[in-house]
């Protein structure tokens, strides 16, 4: 890979703070400024509320060398708000060939993250990056996918009979915190 | 029957109306009572995240809008029919939109399927799942994707059955009308 100046993250949870995705991405990019590579920090949805969001990103993306997007997993695939960023994009790039036949090499890769102990149920998502970045021009670095949700319990460190315990119990205890008595098991 | 017609495609795709229109006239020949609904045309919000469909309100999404009729129409029908223009070999943003705040209707417990962790049903009964796929032309990439992803959300939910099928601008409409006549057979059956 040839040397990368600037990486660009674009966190894809529809959480505003807190969230794994961006925890991952933040660690990553920490690494990555320790090695003296520029990094910039997109959140997709609040970037894409603001009034010029669409013109910020499609600027951040065609100016990065490295783009990582982090997201959880939504029903096999990934949150609708990050497939729309991606439709943009590739829409852009589509549109403005020059942007994409004139730059340099641009790298992607991707980070799924899921609830589930089975790395392998974030397969499809990371498919489907795969194939966004093939449309739109990036090199793809391949994907990442983490089970074991926002706790990042490593599947080799819990059986899944414990997993099975400890996660439908601390779903009754979030319920019952928030008086959602009508839960059942 | 009752049958629900998602159409997440744009206005301007000339496929996607054929197909609903085909689907349409298959729905009635079996005397099904099919609700299009042009997900363009209606605003909602993307699901946030927050789980409060599980934890605070169980079974009903927090955001009070059009999202909430959705899931509620998708447990009154006996058949769910989504239509997507195929996007990096998923659903559109459009309909995946609608797709995402489909969680409520699912318990946050879990169990497994195939040796997998998924969720607990919330309800007893579930309806038939059929899936559209749109294509300009063929495209094995993007097949392979949609297919798979489609397999996936049929593990999720206990259907009581479930097909998905693939089309393209370049199918003519005698192709487009037989193949939506079978699908409808294979999830619907005849009566």
């Amino acid at each position: 890979m040839s040397v990368v100046k600037k990486t660009l993250l674009l966190v894809g949870s529809p959480k505003y703070a807190g969230s794994s995705s961006e925890s991952l991405g933040t660690y990553l990019l920490e690494q990555l400024s320790e090695k003296g590579i520029v990094t910039e920090n997109i959140h997709i949805n609040q970037l894409l509320k603001k009034t010029n969001g669409e013109e910020e990103l499609l600027n951040a993306v065609n100016n990065c060398g490295l783009l990582i997007l982090s997201f959880p997993l939504y029903v096999d695939s990934l949150p609708s708000g990050t497939i729309k960023a991606l439709e943009i994009i590739a829409q852009d790039r589509a549109q403005n060939r020059n942007v994409k036949e004139n730059s340099k090499q641009q790298f992607m890769l991707a980070i799924c993250q899921s609830g589930f102990p089975e790395a392998h149920q974030s397969n499809i998502a990371l498919a489907i990056c795969r194939c966004f970045a093939g449309e739109a021009g990036f090199t793809w670095a391949g994907g990442l996918a983490l089970g074991g949700g926002g706790a990042l319990i490593r599947k080799s460190l819990m059986p899944g009979w414990i997993y099975l315990f400890m996660g439908n119990l601390v779903w009754r205890m979030q319920a019952r915190k928030n008086g959602a008595s009508s839960v059942k098991k | 029957m009752k049958i629900l017609i998602l159409n997440g495609s744009t206005k301007d795709d000339p496929l996607a109306e054929k197909i609903c229109k085909s689907l349409s006239e298959a729905l009635k020949a079996q005397n099904y009572e099919g609700n299009l609904l042009n997900l363009t045309d209606i605003e909602i919000a993307p699901c946030l995240g927050c789980f409060g469909c599980w934890v605070k309100t169980p079974g009903l999404c927090v955001i009070d809008d059009a999202g909430r009729d959705i899931a509620r129409s998708y447990m009154q029908s006996e058949m769910v029919v989504f239509i997507s223009p195929i996007i990096f070999g998923g659903y559109s943003s459009e309909l995946k939109k609608f797709f995402d705040r489909l969680i409520p209707v699912l318990s946050p417990f879990f169990k497994k399927v195939g040796g997998e962790i998924h969720h607990k049903m919330r309800y007893k009964r579930y309806p038939r799942f059929l899936v559209i796929g749109v294509l300009p032309e063929p495209n094995p990439e993007k097949e392979e994707i949609f297919n798979k992803l489609t397999a996936r959300n049929a593990l999720n939910v206990e259907y009581q059955s479930w097909a998905s099928g693939i089309f393209y601008g370049t199918h003519s409409d005698n192709e487009i009308n037989e193949e939506i006549r079978k699908l409808v057979m294979k999830v619907g059956g005849s009566r």
